[in-house]
This record gives structure tokens, C-alpha cells and sequence, in this order.
């Protein structure tokens, strides 16, 4: 232990820094199968050509094994939700019992105790609230008594695939919103994560379905721990030989932590600006754009998403007209509440690596572990690459670097970007250069701007004339409801307004 | 509705957006966006997504593309060898000017003032950028696998006596025979910096140094260390701890197992309508 450590002078990232490697050096969950790196990895090909790659860290950089860290960042969030998936026996449950003890300072025995092991007969009693007997006995009252699992900080719940999908409706409300319902109540479920474990479907288990699957902020595919961590997680003891962790489990009082006071700090990580523009967040509305067009959909442009994509196969629909974006590479969109946990991970991803200001690449470097579990692919995005069949994270990855393609494209497309954004600015501000325009010039403004990004022949493009017509339709809207034209500002950006990236 | 907020979907630079609204308005504005860019067909059958287009002609007047690193079997060996290696392969080693023009626009690309495309035409993404960038500007990784991180290259320029600036000529190697002997082009040399120092990111037409920098310290993409040219020295590239340098003065026969060769393809003639 540390000087620093023993005096108590940590900051809050510092002790969650030393307790992360500290359930690594007791043996509590070892794998160095390394697969989150901040600054992209050196890759070394091996000898005889047999594709395999192995990363290579950056110097003075850092490496995460994605289920602790994850577990991590889930248990410092309120209400993270966090799905588990691998097979049995290679530290699911584990990992997520220590990260939540260490990480929300519960006791392991109380996490343990609430626990609930998911089976066909798994019943809403037993996972959320039963009626005081006695009282129900006696005087006939009906007084409703919130269970274990509800009240301990850390929810896990262990093979959630074995348990039936109208059971687990109930976990969905919790994962939501950490409320439940019993009799008729509202009960409200401590403040803390979800850990929902999964092993590999076999005669016994249930699918979960796209809209479980879709409250989970982030998930997980654990592998077994490489030949050599085996030495480590010996050295721990075998607690079915020697008893029990209890040495093992104890947090150093000098790493207690504050949890209002990380979140607060998550919140408030500030984002790399381009232009008064937030980078991230920016970055992570791009990617949630880029999947949520479908031509197979509708000509109408408002209805043409995945989502109302649902009368069609879309793998056999009509090829459309743009062949290789992005959006021909899923069955799905992505929800809104994907959309709200990107930038909440993104945040706290930078926050644990302990950098200064949120960047793209903290969203892209977790990205594949916040959508595998809920974008499928196409059929064209399996015949491209057969792998991405199983390998879901490979798919993300690649996914990623196309919307990435398509954002520098745009970005650095200064023709277009100077048309769309300069009839933004005179919606907003009803002026060029300080000079009134009339609305008719206006609307004359909107529709060339419309006309000329059009022409682009991108899909992105298609978003940004979009959103033109979007707010000059919103502003006259507001003008023709006999509201007062709007009080115009200088400068590019309206401060005044609710902002949408200002994430919760 | 209400609720608006006007911000742009992605960052945009606000100056100049008053005379773009007044085109708009007027019907007077023709940009229709970035013109697409064609794939460089290379006479050579290279992975296009391993070579970028340089956005000039190379030494047989077609587009010219170049590699992304130092090319794997390319290192270890001395200038003569490093050239009869990529020459069999029917590729080159960049001239000064083409390398030069490549670690500019990697440079712009950078700072998002340009964008970079494979030679298929698909831009490269920004990770892919920073990650070149970083190659020809630290220390960053040694694509051989060695010790020595940093991009380290031979380019195609040898300092031989001559009519041009300080008496020299710059020789440049643009095939070779079956004998394995080089086929070269003589032309008188032109450089106006003679003395070791760092340099400005702006070069001469011939791809030497054109300025000497204010900042006589690196600056990560904003200067590289230029060490003159000397009689039948040869040219090569170094990124390492500290500085990056376009080095003249090196000697022909040294060859280190971290220094190889970026390698160059162009655009072949067309055939049946296709396009170069």
C-alpha cells in the first residue's frame, strides 16, 4: 500500500483505480484477456499467415478486461444495467458479485443473499415484493413487503435465461426505471446496478427478447481466463478447500468511496468542442442516425426507419439506392435509451481512464460493448464477413468503422456543410449579415440548401436536409400559432434553448 | 413545437456562412459539395485500402498512390538492395517530393483541414489518420516488429556531383534492367537550405526543404529536422523520440532491420474504357 493510499490523500478515481487492480491482485477475478484499449493497439500479425492478430498496448497507455470493467462502470452509474453472457463456470456470476461489492461497497454476504437464481418457476414473490402474511392472516390487511433483491444496492440475477419472458416483463420495468409494481404498489428499488447472467442457450433455457435485451446499457461475452491467470486465481486459495474470502473480500478503509460524489464527477466530465459543437455527443447522434434510415421502409422520409420496417423482410426487400452505407448493415435501430447510455459510458469510460475531457474515441473504443447484444445484422453484413455471424463484437467493430468512414467524409465536406449550416443560422436568426430577410427568402434559402445537400447522393445527407426542413417547419409552426417570432440571438448557436446534449 | 435549437448536427465552422446564405438566396451558389474521387486502377496488383493517393503524378506521370507503412521484407537492407527489392515487385520508393507531399496532406488530414482516400477512393477514417500521422511524427511503432519505433525509410534520391545548387545533381532510380541494374534520371539539384536544422512542412519542388523554421525545437507537425545534402549521399525518412527528420546525408550501404522502404504504385493506361 501506498504512502499516498495509507495518508487517505486519494482523489475518488484514484481509489477506484486501486480497487480495480486490487480485485486483480487478490485473485477475486483474473483474466487477462484484454480487449478494451483506449488508444487503439498495435497489432502484431502472427507468423505463417494464419490471420490471427494479437494488440499490443501503447506505451503509457491502459488495458481493461471488458467484464470487469464494464462491471465497474455499471456499478458506479445509477441504475446501470449490465447483461453477462459466456459459458458456465468461467467467473460470470463472480465478477459481477465482486465489482458490485467493491464497487458499491455492499457487503458480499448481502449481495449473495439477494441473489436470485433464475428457473422456469422463478415467480414475481420471490423477485420483487410478497404481502406481510401475518398481517394478511390476522386482520386481512395487504401490506406489501419489498424482498431482498429489491433492496440490495447490487441486483444480480444468476441464469436469467432459464427464467420465462412474462417473469422477466418485471425485470424490464426494473432495468428501466428501477421501479416495480406488487399489489397494486410502486416500489422503488435501491439505487444500483444490474447484473442479469446468461450461459449459452442449451435445452433449458428461454431467448431473451429484442426489447430485454434492449435495457441492458451494456453486456459482456466472458471468456475463459488464458492458461496462465490459472496460477493467480490459485493463489487466492480455494475457498472450497480453505474456507472462505473473507480476507480477500475486506475494502481498505482508505478506499471507500463516495459514490455521489463520482457521479457527480461523471456528469460533469467536459467534451472535447469543435465550433462550440460537443464532439462525443455529436459522434454518438451520428452513429445512432446512421443506423436508423431504411429505403425498404417508406418513400415517405418520416416513416422510413427500421423501426416501422416491421411488415418487411428486410433481407429480401428491394435493393435500394445507397448499397454500402451503414444502415444496410442491421435489421434494427437503435433506441433512444441506447442513445442516452453512449454518452453516459462514454463519460465514465473517460472518467475511470483518467482522462481530462470526454473524446469520439472513448465512445467508439466501448461502442461494440453497449450495441452488440441489440443490433442484429443483415445478411449482407454476414455474407461480407461469415465471422460476424458469432462474432458479434467483430461486427460492431466493423460497423464502427464505416459510420466513422462516413462522419470524416462529411465532416471534412465543407461545400455541403456551409450550405446546411448557414440556412440553419438564417432560420434561426432571420438575417444575413446583420440584415432582416423576409420569410419568403427564408423559405427560398431553405428550399436551395434543401436542393443542394440532396444532391450529395449520401444518406447522411438525406439527414441533414431533414433536419433543415425540420426546424424551418418547427419555426413557422411556432409563427403561425400567433406566438411572437423568436427572439433572435448573435452567434451561431441559441444558448437559451433546451439543448439535446445535455444527457441526463 | 418549440424547442428548437439550430445547432448543426456536427461541428461546422461559422465564419463565411453569411455569404453562403446570400448565394443560397440568390441562386448563385453552384457548390454541389466535394466532388467524388475516383479509384486510382494501379497497374500493379496492390491491396487498395494499403495505399493512399497522394493527389499528384509520380515519376511515370500517372496518379500516384503510396503505401500506408514501410512494406513488410523491405528492411535490412542496404539503398541499392532496399530499391531491387521493391522494383521486382513492380512498385518504387518515393521520391522526396512524393514522400514529402504525402507527409503534408497526412499532416492537414490531421488537423481535419484535408481529407485523405485510399486508392480505391474511400476516405481513410480519422483513426486511421491519427494513427499515420503519429507513425511519421514520433515514435510511435516499428512496423518490423524491431526496437527502433517511428516510420524509418529510404527514399529515392541520391546527391551526386553535378550542375545544380552547391554542384550537385539529384539522381533518381526509375527502373530497372534484367541485369539488375538501375535505370536512373539526372537533374540539376535544387536546395537553398544548407545547414542541418529543422525546417518548415512546406517543400520545394523537388521535395527538399524550402524555409527554415522560426522554432529551431520539434513541433510535432509543424517542422522535421532537414539534414543537407552531401556528395553521393542518399535521402532517407526518420520519425523517432523527439523529432522527425528528412535526413540527405545518408550513407548508401548502412541498413538497419528497423529502416525498409514506403513504396510507391501509379495509375495504369486505360483499358476498354476504364479509367486510370
Amino acid at each position: 500500500m501506498t504512502e499516498q493510499i495509507r495518508e487517505g490523500n486519494l482523489t475518488e478515481q484514484q481509489k477506484v483505480r486501486e480497487l480495480y487492480g486490487l480485485i486483480g491482485d487478490r485473485g477475486l477475478y483474473v483474466n487477462t484477456n484484454f480487449d478494451v484499449f483506449p488508444d487503439s493497439p498495435e497489432e502484431l500479425s502472427l507468423a505463417g499467415g494464419t490471420g490471427y492478430k494479437i494488440p499490443l498496448i501503447q506505451e503509457n497507455s491502459k488495458a481493461y478486461a471488458s467484464p470487469l470493467l464494464f462491471a465497474t462502470l455499471t456499478s458506479l452509474l445509477n441504475h446501470g444495467t449490465m447483461l453477462v453472457t459466456g459459458a458456465p463456470g468461467i467467473g460470470k456470476t463472480t465478477g459481477a458479485e465482486f465489482a458490485g461489492h467493491f464497487f458499491t461497497g455492499t457487503p458480499l454476504e448481502e449481495i449473495l443473499a439477494s441473489e436470485i437464481q433464475g428457473h422456469p418457476q422463478l415467480t414475481e414473490e420471490k423477485m420483487v415484493a410478497s404481502y406481510d402474511i401475518g398481517k394478511l392472516v390476522n386482520s386481512g390487511e395487504k401490506v406489501v413487503v419489498p424482498n431482498r433483491f429489491l433492496q440490495c444496492p447490487v441486483k444480480i440475477l444468476d441464469e436469467g435465461n432459464r427464467t420465462p419472458p412474462d417473469v422477466l416483463s418485471i425485470m424490464m420495468r426494473l432495468a428501466d426505471s428501477g421501479k416495480a409494481v406488487y399489489g397494486g404498489k410502486l416500489l422503488e428499488a435501491k439505487k444500483g446496478p444490474l447484473f442479469v447472467t446468461a450461459n449459452y442457450a442449451d435445452e433449458g433455457t428461454f431467448q431473451f427478447t429484442p426489447p430485454f435485451l434492449d435495457r441492458f446499457d451494456v453486456a459482456v461475452m466472458v471468456t475463459s481466463p488464458p492458461s496462465w491467470d490459472l496460477r493467480k486465481i490459485r493463489q487466492r486459495g480455494d475457498e472450497k478447500l480453505n474456507g472462505g474470502l473473507e480476507e480477500a473480500v475486506k475494502i481498505p478503509e482508505e478506499l471507500r468511496l463516495d459514490f455521489d460524489k463520482i457521479r457527480k464527477e461523471i456528469k460533469d466530465m467536459p467534451q472535447q468542442m469543435e465550433y462550440d459543437v460537443p464532439q462525443m455527443s455529436t459522434f454518438a447522434d451520428f452513429v445512432y442516425s446512421s443506423l436508423r434510415f431504411t429505403e425498404a421502409a417508406s418513400e415517405n422520409i418520416a416513416r422510413a426507419t427500421k423501426g416501422n420496417a416491421w411488415q418487411i423482410n428486410q433481407d429480401n426487400a428491394q435493393p435500394g439506392h445507397f448499397h454500402d452505407s451503414p444502415f444496410t448493415y442491421t435489421l434494427n435501430e437503435l433506441s433512444v435509451r441506447t442513445a442516452q447510455a453512449m454518452p453516459r459510458y462514454a463519460r465514465a469510460f473517460a472518467w475511470i481512464n483518467g482522462d481530462s475531457t470526454v473524446t469520439p474515441t472513448h465512445l467508439k473504443t466501448i461502442l461494440p460493448f453497449l450495441l452488440w447484444h441489440k443490433v442484429q445484422p443483415t445478411q449482407k453484413a454476414i455474407t461480407e464477413d461469415p465471422f460476424y455471424a458469432n462474432d458479434r463484437i467483430a461486427f460492431i467493430q466493423g460497423l464502427a468503422t464505416k459510420i466513422e468512414t462516413d462522419y470524416a467524409e462529411l465532416t471534412g465536406n465543407k461545400p455541403l456543410l456551409n450550405n446546411y449550416a448557414a440556412a440553419l443560422q438564417v432560420i434561426r436568426t432571420g438575417k444575413i449579415g446583420g440584415k432582416e430577410v423576409k420569410p419568403g427568402q427564408i423559405r427560398t434559402i431553405v428550399k436551395n440548401a434543401t436542393d443542394k445537400i440532396g444532391a450529395e447522393d449520401k444518406s447522411y445527407a438525406i439527414n441533414l436536409a431533414h433536419h433543415i426542413a425540420s426546424e424551418y417547419n418547427n419555426s413557422v409552426a411556432d409563427y403561425s400559432a400567433g406566438h411572437k417570432p423568436r427572439e433572435y440571438s448573435d452567434g451561431l448557436h441559441n444558448q437559451s434553448n433546451p439543448s439535446p446534449y445535455h444527457e441526463k | 413545437m418549440k424547442n428548437n435549437d439550430y445547432r448543426p448536427l456536427v461541428p461546422v465552422n461559422p465564419e463565411g456562412l453569411d455569404a453562403v446564405a446570400e448565394s443560397l438566396l440568390n441562386g448563385t451558389n453552384t457548390d454541389r459539395g466535394s466532388e467524388s474521387v475516383p479509384a486510382i486502377q494501379t497497374s500493379e496488383r496492390i491491396n487498395p485500402k494499403e495505399y493512399i493517393q497522394v493527389g499528384m503524378n509520380g515519376l511515370h506521370g500517372k496518379p500516384v498512390v503510396i503505401s500506408c507503412y514501410e512494406i513488410q521484407g523491405s528492411n535490412s537492407k542496404d539503398y541499392a538492395s532496399a530499391h531491387r527489392f521493391v522494383l521486382s515487385k513492380g512498385l518504387y520508393a518515393p521520391t522526396p517530393l512524393i514522400f514529402t507531399a504525402h507527409l503534408k496532406n497526412v499532416i492537414e488530414a490531421q488537423k481535419r483541414n484535408k481529407q485523405l482516400r485510399y486508392s480505391d477512393g474511400t476516405l481513410l477514417p480519422q483513426s486511421e489518420v491519427e494513427e499515420i500521422y503519429k507513425h511519421l511524427t514520433t515514435n510511435y511503432k516499428d512496423v518490423f516488429g524491431g526496437s527502433n519505433p517511428g516510420a524509418w525509410s529510404w527514399l529515392n534520391a541520391k546527391f551526386i556531383d553535378g550542375t545544380g545548387d552547391n554542384g550537385f545533381d539529384l539522381e533518381t532510380i526509375t527502373g530497372m534492367k534484367p541485369d539488375g541494374t538501375f535505370i536512373t534520371k539526372k537533374v540539376p539539384l535544387e536546395n537553398k537550405i544548407w545547414e542541418d536544422c529543422f525546417v518548415d512542412i512546406n517543400f520545394n519542388q523537388q521535395g527538399l526543404a524550402n524555409a527554415k523554421s522560426v522554432n529551431q525545437s520539434y513541433s510535432q507537425g509543424n517542422n522535421i529536422k532537414f539534414y543537407h545534402p552531401r556528395k553521393n549521399t542518399v535521402a532517407r525518412f526518420f520519425a523517432g523520440s523527439g523529432r522527425a527528420y528528412l535526413n540527405c546525408d545518408g550513407y548508401p550501404a548502412s541498413s538497419n532491420s528497423s529502416l525498409g522502404v514506403f513504396v510507391c504504385a501509379e495509375g495504369a493506361e486505360p483499358k476498354n474504357g476504364g479509367s486510370s
